[in-house]
């Protein structure tokens, strides 16, 4: 199952739920803002970007295929 | 700067040439003293009575003819007519001619709408035709006053099979992007899209449009006409002076510039305000044409051309750049919104000097990687893109800004 | 990224360890000190009130920074936010247990188990108690609704997170009836009212988008 996280930029307000929930996933920018990974997600980062998707207060993210 | 500059080609294949000597600007917004638009009977003694090639002939001859357009990417304008043309839509298609100069050091768009509006508005109605169009815009700024009255005065004379009609937006940076002004004409803001679907499919009022820069639809009435056109028109921005020349695309960028703007510079912005700065020397042998550059790793873009004389700080040049395309910014997303202003406040730190300075280069470098690529439309990436070639191009001043001087005398650094 | 380096379980242990054995260290000196003195846990329940009190003032006022419109409120690290936000949630929640605990040990307090986890059921002040009940409750909903972010979708979590909004309230309201007996803490919880108050209206003020 090769997933990749990804975020719609706009919606993103850079509150940073998606970091806390998802730490070997996504990385912050200097503006609060995440950073993801091009490569696909192994099995425990999925498990993890699952949460970060369903946790975001602001629906910006999403997984893709 | 030379008014009586010749180096258009003789060729007959190629045309006639679009504009017939150099046209100065002068000033920020600045308008050409006095307007010489060709009225309808002008037009067809210069260019010839009404194009000859129509639907699929046409699409056929621009293929042929290798026509691009003057946006971010250059694509073959082709590949987008024949996306339109597939895409079927119960209300027809729209064209629209993306006059909006955005690129605030451009003047070519204007100076073909001022004095050659027929020829614009050929190309414009050929390809509303082709592509079963039902709708044809022009797209202005606001304050684009003279432009503005220049196409209405060429509208008046004609009738078309196709509505044409002017449309205006704010006078901001991103009003000339294509998903801003699809999205404006189907009536939101002149701001741009994160959209999933090109506009080619699904554009104003989910209609497929096609957005055309001005000189390339100027072309599509040369091709319609049988001619195959070899001339660019770029822009040189010396100072306040604002020249647009035409010119062959084989012709020397040294030659050309140098002419024109009448001296050495030390460095040029290639492309706009999100193009990339690059020492004299590192064009030096290239060509006007978009494959020599590309192949240098470099572009004209809009065709902007802005010269940094010798004695000229680079830095500070980037400085005055970077902050206007802070401001300018869509606001919509973050990296964009956050990050452009503080790679401002960085440069300008950087430029100020003296002890605090001494990390901001690390800095920068930061920001720029993490705002590359992140942002809802290509802006970000163009000012990163354009930061970035400063502080390699004129590395050697960031050194001496962080001691308290500045190079002044500009030198290459190797 | 984060990686969970292999130190990072020892560090934690190692600093719930030494923050416990400070902890029940005081506790145990102040339990010595005021054993068999009655006014003594009528004072501390209230000392542990006010604690409390303070650290949900902090809480909610940091949880609102976190989506605020001005960003510069916000700070650099939006990890090391997030990690106060709950460490503050954390903290808050031992304070009012431990303030339940005094109040509803108290033989003379006049609140009892039933008092202090049940609406209505206090002897002294029984609405006042109450409002601190339900602030309590409603409180702990709110962080066991952040708790299962990952979990449940953010359109189900958020939402319900929001009734930290209403326990604060009714938080405020239980410290102005069981809680003022001078002007000093009166003027603190009008002062700190307001201020979350304010702060809460200008994040929600400017939310042209959201």
């Amino acid at each position: 199952m090769s997933a990749q996280l990804r975020v719609d930029i706009v919606a993103c307000d850079g509150v940073g739920i998606c970091a806390h929930l998802a730490p070997d996933v996504v990385r912050v920018d200097s503006w609060g803002f995440p950073i993801l990974p091009a490569a696909p997600l192994s099995g425990a980062q999925e498990r993890q970007a699952r949460a970060a998707v369903t946790g975001c207060p602001r629906k910006a993210l999403f997984l893709a295929k | 700067m030379s008014a009586s500059l010749r180096i258009l080609p003789d060729a007959d294949a190629a045309g006639p040439a679009l504009l017939d000597r150099p046209l100065h600007y002068f000033g920020a917004g600045g308008a050409i003293t006095e307007v010489a638009s060709d009225s309808l009977r002008d037009h067809r003694l210069r260019f010839g009575s009404r194009p000859l090639l129509g639907g699929d002939e046409l699409i056929d001859a621009l293929a042929e003819a290798g026509l691009t357009g003057r946006g971010g990417a250059h694509l073959p304008s082709v590949i987008k007519w024949r996306a339109v043309r597939s895409a079927a839509h119960a209300d027809g298609a729209v064209v629209v001619a993306n006059g909006a100069e955005s690129e605030p050091d451009s003047r070519k768009d204007a100076a073909l709408l001022e004095f050659r509006p027929h020829l614009v508005l050929d190309g414009l109605v050929a390809a509303a035709t082709a592509l079963d169009a039902r709708e044809a815009v022009v797209w202005l700024h606001e304050s684009a006053s003279t432009t503005r009255a220049a196409i209405s005065r060429a509208l008046a004379e004609r009738t078309d099979p196709v509505p044409v009609r002017i449309a205006v937006g704010p006078d901001r940076y991103l009003t000339g992007e294509s998903s801003a002004i699809v999205r404006a004409l189907s009536g939101g803001p002149a701001l741009p899209a994160f959209r999933t679907k090109p506009s080619a499919i699904a554009g104003v009022a989910g209609r497929p449009t096609l957005v055309q820069n001005v000189e390339t639809l100027a072309r599509v009435a040369l091709v319609a006409r049988g001619f195959v056109p070899e001339t660019t028109l770029i822009t040189v921005v010396v100072g306040d002076a604002r020249v647009v020349v035409e010119a062959p695309v084989s012709a020397d960028l040294h030659d050309v510039v140098g002419r024109v703007s009448g001296l050495t510079p030390g460095a040029v912005l290639l492309g706009g305000y999100g193009g990339q700065w690059c020492a004299w020397s590192d064009v030096a042998g290239a060509r006007l044409a978009e494959d020599d550059l590309r192949a240098r790793g470099l572009s004209l873009g809009a065709g902007v051309v802005s010269v940094l004389p010798p004695g000229e700080c680079g830095l500070a040049r980037t400085s005055s750049l970077i902050a206007y395309l802070a401001e300018q910014g869509a606001r919509q997303c973050g990296p964009c919104r956050f990050g452009l202003p503080a790679v401002a406040d960085s440069l300008a730190l950087l430029v100020r000097g003296g002890r605090r300075s001494r990390h901001e280069r690390e800095r920068l470098a930061t920001f720029l990687s993490e705002i590359r690529g992140r942002g809802a439309c290509g802006h970000p990436d163009g000012a990163v893109r354009m930061v970035a070639s400063a502080l390699s191009v004129f590395a050697g001043d960031v050194a001496a800004h962080r001691r308290g001087g500045c190079l002044m005398r500009w030198e290459p650094v190797r | 990224m984060s990686t969970v380096s292999p130190t990072r379980p020892v560090r934690t242990g190692v600093a719930v360890a030494v923050s416990g054995a400070v902890t029940g260290g005081f506790a145990g000196l102040v339990y010595t000190q005021v054993r068999g003195d009655r006014m003594a846990p009528w004072i501390l329940g209230r000392a542990t009130g006010v604690v409390a009190y303070l650290l949900l003032v902090a809480l909610v006022l940091f949880g609102i920074t976190l989506s605020h419109p001005n960003r510069a409120l916000r700070g650099r690290s939006a990890t090391t936010r997030m990690r106060t936000h709950v460490t503050l949630a954390v903290l808050t929640l031992a304070a009012v247990a431990l303030h339940v605990v005094v109040l509803a040990t108290d033989r003379y307090a006049g609140v009892g188990w039933a008092g202090a986890l049940l609406p209505m059921n206090a002897t002294y002040r029984p609405v006042g108690v109450t409002f601190g009940v339900l602030g309590t409750w409603l409180g702990l909903l709110a962080g066991l609704s952040a708790g299962a972010a990952g979990r449940l979708p953010a359109r189900v979590w958020f939402p319900v997170h929001r009734v930290a909004a209403l326990s604060f309230v009714l938080v405020l309201v239980h410290g102005l009836v069981t809680g003022w007996d001078t002007n000093l803490l009166l003027g603190m919880y009008v002062g700190t009212g307001l201020l979350v108050t304010g702060f809460a209206a200008s994040r929600y003020a400017a939310r042209g988008r959201r």
